[in-house]
This record gives structure tokens, sequence and C-alpha cells, in this order.
């Protein structure tokens, strides 16, 4: 009798512990940990960056996410300089790429473009005259699209038109 | 119940997409003289405004001689440039029976050529400029009818190599009468 009453207690303990089992709250926690890869698009320079009959002071920024350069217009002449500066997909899948600009209201400006070009095959252009410059385009895995710079200027009344032409200009890249 | 939800978490992360913007690169423009520049040789000829849009014109008959009409010069004192010219627009081409329009670097090299009231040929190859050189655009073997007038009009490129890697394109018009 007494080894059956320690029975029935033991089973009640036991119950009384599985009720204030289900009672706790169970916290979890998770561990998140970032890091800083680069850009799955980037700009990299081209062979016409170096080429200081026209372009100058070309550089990319650390991260090759925008670069900055001078680019030497011809007083009446319509000047055009191919691959100046590159996209790159760095990603094993294809990315959205959208260039927009600033636009350059200059008059004296007359032309001032950006073409996209895949080889001989051209993407896409930029046009700086336009009202609201933007260019969206598909770039492969892994692919590297060529920039052509063109930048015709009016002929201008002075010797070598003066500072008149001079303008500034942005050019931003996202990618999806 | 814990399946449901990891289904629908694995959805969650499908949905859209992450798009990445970079900073603006920045663009700045100048203005400089063409390198390679037009300017008066014979009367009647013109260079422009900074040498980049040449003119000239021919009064009379000529007849298989040569007629040096602008200079095209490379003011660049170290490089050198390749040029040619190609034909944007012409008219009155049926008073011209024959014509030669050409580039001379020491040697005449023919870019466009006209017979029988036609344009053969409407452009040429490029021709090397040397740095700080003295070249010269010519017309010869152009006969034409008195008193009425041909007009051609040309773009000139001035391109770093034959591949046109980088290049500026003036104008240049001829009129013969």
């Amino acid at each position: 009798m007494r080894e059956g009453a320690i029975f029935v207690t033991i089973g009640f303990l036991m119950l009384a512990a599985a009720g204030a089992i289900a009672a706790v709250t169970v916290t979890s926690s998770s561990t998140i940990t970032t890091s800083v890869t680069p850009p799955p698009v980037q700009f990299a320079a081209g062979a016409g960056s170096t080429n200081t009959r026209y372009v100058g002071d070309y550089s990319l920024s650390t991260n090759a996410t925008s670069f900055e350069g001078t680019f030497k217009g011809r007083a009446g002449g319509d000047a055009t300089v191919k691959n100046v500066t590159q996209i790159r997909n760095t990603m094993s899948v294809s990315q959205t790429v959208t260039l927009s600009a600033t636009q350059v209201t200059n008059p004296r400006v007359t032309a001032f473009t950006w073409t996209v070009k895949d080889a001989s095959t051209t993407i896409g252009t930029l046009d700086h005259k336009a009202t609201s410059p933007i260019l969206t385009f598909t770039i492969p895995a892994g692919m590297t699209y060529t920039m052509n710079e063109r930048l015709k200027v009016a002929g201008g009344s002075g010797n070598n038109n003066g500072d008149s032409a001079d303008v500034s200009a942005t050019l931003g890249l996202s990618a999806s | 119940m814990m399946r449901t939800l990891l289904v629908l978490g694995t959805g969650l992360a499908l949905v859209g997409s992450i798009t990445l913007s970079s900073d603006s690169a920045t663009l700045t423009t100048t203005t400089i003289e063409p390198e390679v520049q037009m300017g008066a040789l014979a009367s009647g000829s013109s260079g422009g405004l900074n040498g980049s849009a040449g003119t000239a014109s021919i009064t009379g008959l000529v007849l298989s001689q040569t007629t040096n009409v602008l200079y095209l010069n490379n003011t660049n004192a170290t490089g050198a440039y390749y040029a040619k010219l190609v034909v944007t627009a012409s008219s009155g081409i049926a008073n011209l029976p024959a014509l030669v329009i050409g580039i001379d670097n020491g040697t005449q090299n023919a870019q466009i050529v006209g017979t029988l009231g036609s344009l053969t040929q409407t452009s040429g190859q490029y021709v090397q400029l040397l740095a700080a050189s003295t070249n010269r655009i010519y017309v010869t073997q152009a006969v034409t009818t008195l008193a009425l007038t041909s007009t051609i009009t040309m773009d000139v490129y001035a391109a770093d190599d034959t591949s046109e890697s980088a290049y500026v394109i003036t104008s240049l018009t001829i009129t013969i009468q």
C-alpha cells in the first residue's frame, strides 16, 4: 500500500512538472551578421579614360560605384571618344541597370551623350540634353559593357568659345 | 504550424528585389579649339571660327590642274592625327563631269571622286597628318559648266587612329562655279 501511495505521489508530481513546463515561455535568439560586399554592378575605367586629348582626371571611387572626369569638347566640333568608362555585372545573374543624369541646358553644348555598347552592338544612349535623361537596360551575368562619350559644341563667337560651353553634369547608376 | 510558417517565410524572401544606387558620377566639360584646323589658302576660302568650319569657292573652269583650296593643319605639336573626308550633302553635281577632292600630306590622297555628273566615291581613307604639320585640301580635275554652281558639303574627320578610338568631326563646304 505504501509503495502504491508513493507511485501515485510521483505520478502527481510528474503531472505537475509537465504542467509547469507547458507554462514556461521559451525565448530563442538569432545571430545576425552583416558584411559589406562589392556592389553587383560597377563602373570601370575604359581605354578612352586615359586619352588626355579628350579626357582629364578620370578617377573611380573606391568601390567603383562612381567616377569623375573632365571631358574636352572642341569648339565647332563633334567629338566622340570610345570606351571611356565601362559597366560591369559582377553577379552570376543578370541585372537591370538604370542610368540617370542631370540635364545639360547650355545651348552651346548641342550634343552630350553616353552610348552603351556590347562590342559593336548599341544597347542604348543616354542623352544629357533630354529633359529627364535616363536609360534602362539589362546586363547579363558577368558581362562588361563599354560606354562611348560624345560631346558636340557650337562654333561660338570667340577664338575658342571661351568658357561659355563648359558644363557640369552627373551620371547616376542603380541596379536591381 | 511550424511548417506553414517556414513556407510563408520562404515565399516572402522571393518577393520583390533590392535596388542598389551608387553615388553619381561627376562630369565636367571644357571647350578647346580643334587640333586639326582648316585655314584659308586660296582666295575665296575661309577656315571659319576656330578653324572648324571650312569653306572654299572655286570659280571658272578647272581642267586637270590642282587647286589647293584650304590648309588642313595639325596644330598638335607632339601627336599625329589621321584625317578623312566624308560627303554629307551635295547639289548641282550634274554640272560636274569630273571631280576629285583630296588631302595632300605631301602626297595627294583622293577622298571624293565624281565622274559623269555623279559622285562615285563619297568618302576617303584616313591620311596621316604628322604633328605640327601643314597639309592641304585640294580640288583637281573639276570640270564644270560655267555659271552653274555645284556644292559639296563634307565632314572632316580628325581621328587618333584609323580605328577611330576617338575622333572629332568638323565641317567643310566647297563650291565650284
